[in-house]
C-alpha cells in the first residue's frame, strides 16, 4: 500500500482534470457580454433581401428568405414557434406528437428527419438541400463545425447557449436568440409578437412574490441513484430565479455537477423537480427512493410532499424555456 | 516502490505488512466518516451513532441521519468491496498463472456492465432491478468464460485467459451496442456513471446480507488460499503435493466469480484494485497465499477507503467517481510495477 506517500497536490490536479473532460463542456460562465444577437438588419426596410444579422459575434448574411430550413431541437422548435414552419424543409428533434400543441401544427409541414441523439451528421443535414441551417450548437464528433459549414456555403444560426465564445446561457438571451431568427427568415413581425407573448406570460406568471425564496433542487438523472444537478452557470439556475425560487447549487460556477446525495440534503432543498425527462415514471422511482430511505426522508420536499416534473425541453433553449419558467413559477405559488 | 527493482530485497514481515494496512484501514475508516457535506462535531458524531445503536433513528437530525444512514455504511461498503476484489484478484492471478489476471479480463465485469447498462437504457429506474442485472451479467460473463474453457473436468490457465478475453470483447462490444442504439443521452450518463462505480448508494438495507455473504466468501478463500501454492508450482507438482489443479481452479473460479458479481452488482465497475494491491502486498510480503490472500483483503479494504474519500473531497460539490480515482492511482502504481520488471527481464 503506497498510496499515502503520493502527495496530494498533483493526485487532485490530476482528479480534477479528469473530470472537467468528463464532464465536458459544461464550465461555461454566463458572462453578460455574451450572445450579440443584435439583429443589424431591422432598418428601414423590413422586406430588404439579402440581409445580415449577427450571431454569436459572427456575420451572418443570407442572400433571400430561406423557405428550405434545416433545424436541430430547440432552434427548430424556434422557428415553429415564430409560425414559420411552412418554411422549413425538415428537422431533428422531437417527434410531432411530442411537441406542444402550437408546435406541432407547424412542425406538420416540415419533414421529421429523425431524433438528435446520436447527433446526426453533417451529411444527414444537408441532404435536404437547406438555405438556412439552425442548430443547437455544434458538434465536433459529428463534423458539424462552423469550418465546414462555411465551406458549404449555406448560412448557418445557432443558439446563444451553445456560442463557442462567451456563451449565453440566459432566458434573455435565448429570447434574443429568437429574434434574431425572426430577422434572418424574414418574420419581422412575429418576432416581435411571439417574444413580446413569452416576456408576459413570464411577468404574469411571476406577478405575485413567492414567500421566502424556497430552495430548488433540479435533478436531471432519470436514474436515482445518480443525481445529477443543475449548478450556477445552467439556463435552469436562471429559470428558477425568475420564477422566484433560489437554485439549490446555484453558488456552484459549473452548469452541471453530480453530487451526493449527502450532498443534497444537507443543503435541503424546499422543492424538488425532476427534469430529467424520464415524466411521471422517473418521478414515481424518485420519489419511492427518497421515502423509503431512513435519512433522505427527512428532506423538507420529501417531508413536504413537494415535488415537480419538468419536461426535458423546458430546461434547454427553445420555446418551450417559457414554459419551464411558467410552470416553476405557478408551482411555486401554489 | 523501490522494491520492484531488486527482487532479492527483504520481504517486509507480514505482521508489519498487517499493522500498516490495520493503521491505514482504521485511519481512513476514521478520517472519511468526519469528511463530507455534513459537518457534525465529533462529539455529536459518537453521540449520534451511539443513539442510532441503542435507542434507534428516532432522536436523530437530517444531518445526523445522514452521517449514520449514508456516510458509515458507505465506508464499511468500501472496505468490503476493496476487500473483495483484492482477494478476488489474488485468486485469479493464481489460478490463471497470469499476473495481469483480474475479474475484468475474465468477463465478470464486463457481464456486470452489460447487465446494468441494458437496464439503465431500458429505463428501469428500480435500483434493485439494476443491482440484479449486473449480478445476472456477471454471472453469466464468467459462466460463459468458465464453458469456453473447461476441458477434461476442468480448466487450465491459458484457455481461462484467452476464454475470458473473447468473452470480455464480445460482452464490451455489445455494452457499446446498447449504449450507441440509446435515444437518451441522459440515460446514458446514469450508464458511464454506473461503469465507474460508486459506493455513494449504500445503506444498511442494502448492505448487510451482500456484507455478510461476501465477508463469508473471503474467508473460504482465506481457508484455500495454502492449495494455491501449490498451483503456482505448476499443475504436475500440484498434481504431485495431492492437489488437483483442474478441479482447484473450476472451485475456486466459481467462488471467486459470486463474490465478484456481488461486489460489481452493489459498486459498479471499480478497475484496478484486483490487479494491483495483489501486485503491492505481494512485493512487500512476498508471493505466500496464506499470508497474501488475508493482506490483500485489508490492504483493499483500506485502499477503497482511502479512494472513496479522495473522490468525495477533491471536486466538491460533485463527486469524482470511485473508478476514475482507483485508476488514477493504480495506473502509475501499475505502471511502475510493469517498468520494474521490464528492467529485470533485461538485466
Amino acid at each position: 500500500m503506497n498510496l499515502p506517500r503520493i502527495t496530494p497536490g498533483p493526485l487532485a490536479a490530476a482528479v480534477l482534470a479528469l473530470l472537467i473532460t468528463l464532464t465536458g463542456c459544461g464550465f461555461a460562465g454566463d458572462s453578460e457580454d455574451a450572445g450579440a444577437t443584435d439583429d443589424t438588419s431591422a432598418g428601414a426596410d423590413d422586406q430588404a433581401w439579402p440581409r445580415t444579422v449577427t450571431n454569436c459575434g459572427r456575420e451572418v448574411t443570407i442572400e433571400a428568405q430561406p423557405t428550405r430550413i434545416v433545424g436541430f431541437e430547440g432552434a427548430a422548435e424556434t422557428v415553429f414557434a415564430l409560425g414559420a414552419g411552412d418554411q422549413m424543409a425538415g428537422y431533428f428533434g422531437s417527434e410531432r406528437a411530442a411537441l406542444p400543441e402550437d408546435l406541432a401544427t407547424e412542425a406538420a409541414e416540415a419533414e421529421h428527419l429523425g431524433g438528435s441523439f446520436p447527433t446526426p451528421k453533417l451529411e444527414a443535414l444537408i441532404e435536404p438541400d437547406p438555405d438556412l441551417i439552425v442548430l443547437y450548437g455544434y458538434n465536433q464528433e459529428a463534423g458539424i463545425t462552423q469550418e465546414a459549414l462555411d465551406k458549404l456555403g449555406v448560412p448557418h444560426l445557432i443558439l446563444s447557449e451553445q456560442c463557442p465564445e462567451s456563451p449565453d446561457n440566459t432566458v434573455e438571451g435565448y429570447f434574443e436568440d429568437a429574434e434574431t431568427f425572426a430577422t434572418a427568415i424574414g418574420a419581422d413581425e412575429a418576432g416581435k409578437t411571439v417574444v413580446g407573448g413569452w416576456r408576459t406570460e413570464i411577468e404574469k406568471a411571476t406577478a405575485t412574490p413567492v414567500e421566502g425564496e424556497p430552495t430548488v433542487f433540479i435533478m436531471g438523472s432519470p436514474d436515482p441513484k445518480s443525481p445529477f444537478a443543475s449548478g450556477g452557470a445552467s439556463l435552469a439556475d436562471e429559470q428558477i430565479t425568475l420564477a422566484g425560487g433560489s437554485n439549490l447549487f446555484g453558488d456552484t460556477d459549473e452548469a452541471f455537477l453530480e453530487p451526493s446525495w449527502e450532498e443534497i440534503a444537507d443543503r435541503n432543498p424546499d422543492v424538488i423537480v425532476d427534469g430529467s425527462g424520464g415524466k411521471d415514471e422517473s418521478m414515481a422511482a424518485l420519489k419511492k427512493y427518497l421515502k423509503g430511505d431512513a435519512a433522505l426522508s427527512g428532506i423538507t420536499a420529501v417531508k413536504d410532499d413537494r415535488f415537480l416534473v419538468l419536461d426535458y425541453y423546458d430546461n434547454v433553449p427553445g420555446p418551450r424555456v417559457v414554459d419551464g419558467v411558467v410552470k416553476l413559477a405557478e408551482f411555486l405559488r401554489g | 516502490m523501490t522494491v520492484v527493482q531488486d527482487r532479492s530485497v527483504r520481504r517486509v514481515p507480514a505482521t508489519a505488512v498487517a499493522g500498516t494496512c490495520a493503521v491505514l484501514l482504521a485511519a481512513g475508516m476514521a478520517s472519511s466518516s468526519r469528511v463530507g457535506p455534513v459537518d457534525l462535531p465529533l462529539g455529536q458524531l459518537v453521540t449520534a451513532v451511539w443513539e442510532r445503536v441503542t435507542v434507534g433513528l428516532e432522536p436523530l437530525t437530517l444531518q445526523e441521519r445522514l452521517v449514520t444512514e449514508h456516510r458509515i455504511p458507505r465506508i464499511l461498503l468500501a472496505a468490503v468491496i476493496g476487500a473483495v476484489l483484492a482477494v478476488a484478484g489474488c485468486v485469479l492471478q493464481a489460478l490463471t498463472r497470469n499476473p495481469l489476471a483480474d475479474p475484468s479480463i475474465l468477463g465478470g465485469t464486463s457481464g456486470a456492465s452489460l447487465g446494468a447498462v441494458a437496464m439503465i437504457v431500458a429505463g428501469a429506474s428500480g435500483p434493485l432491478s439494476v443491482t440484479a442485472a449486473a449480478f445476472v451479467g456477471a454471472g453469466c460473463g464468467f459462466a460463459a468464460t468458465l464453458a469456453l474453457a473447461w476441458r477434461g473436468g476442468g480448466v487450465s490457465p491459458l484457455r481461462l485467459v484467452l476464454a475470458g478475453i473473447a468473452v470480455s470483447y464480445l460482452l464490451s462490444a455489445l455494452t457499446s451496442m446498447v449504449v450507441f442504439r440509446a435515444d437518451d443521452d441522459r440515460r446514458l450518463r446514469s450508464a458511464l456513471f454506473w461503469q465507474l462505480g460508486s459506493v455513494a448508494d449504500a445503506s444498511w438495507g442494502s448492505l448487510f446480507v451482500p456484507s455478510v455473504l461476501m465477508i463469508a466468501g473471503v474467508v473460504v478463500l482465506m481457508l484455500r488460499a495454502r492449495r494455491l501454492d501449490a498451483l503456482s508450482y505448476g499443475d504436475l507438482t500440484a498434481t504431485a503435493l495431492g492437489v488437483s489443479p483442474q478441479r482447484l481452479r473450476a472451485e475456486m473460479f466459481v467462488i471467486t466469480s459470486l463474490l465478484t458479481g456481488a461486489a460489481v452488482a452493489l459498486a459498479g465497475g471499480i478497475g484496478f484494485v484486483a490487479l494491483v494491491v495483489p501486485h503491492a502486498v505481494r512485493l512487500l510480503a512476498g508471493p505466500r497465499h496464506s499470508s497474501l490472500v488475508p493482506l490483500a483483503a485489508l490492504a483493499g479494504a483500506a485502499f477503497l477507503v482511502w479512494a472513496d474519500l479522495v473522490g468525495r473531497v477533491v471536486a466538491p460539490p460533485s463527486e469524482v467517481p470511485l473508478g476514475v480515482v482507483t485508476a488514477l492511482v493504480g495506473a502509475p502504481i501499475f505502471a511502475l510495477l510493469i517498468a520494474g520488471r521490464m528492467r529485470d527481464e533485461l538485466a
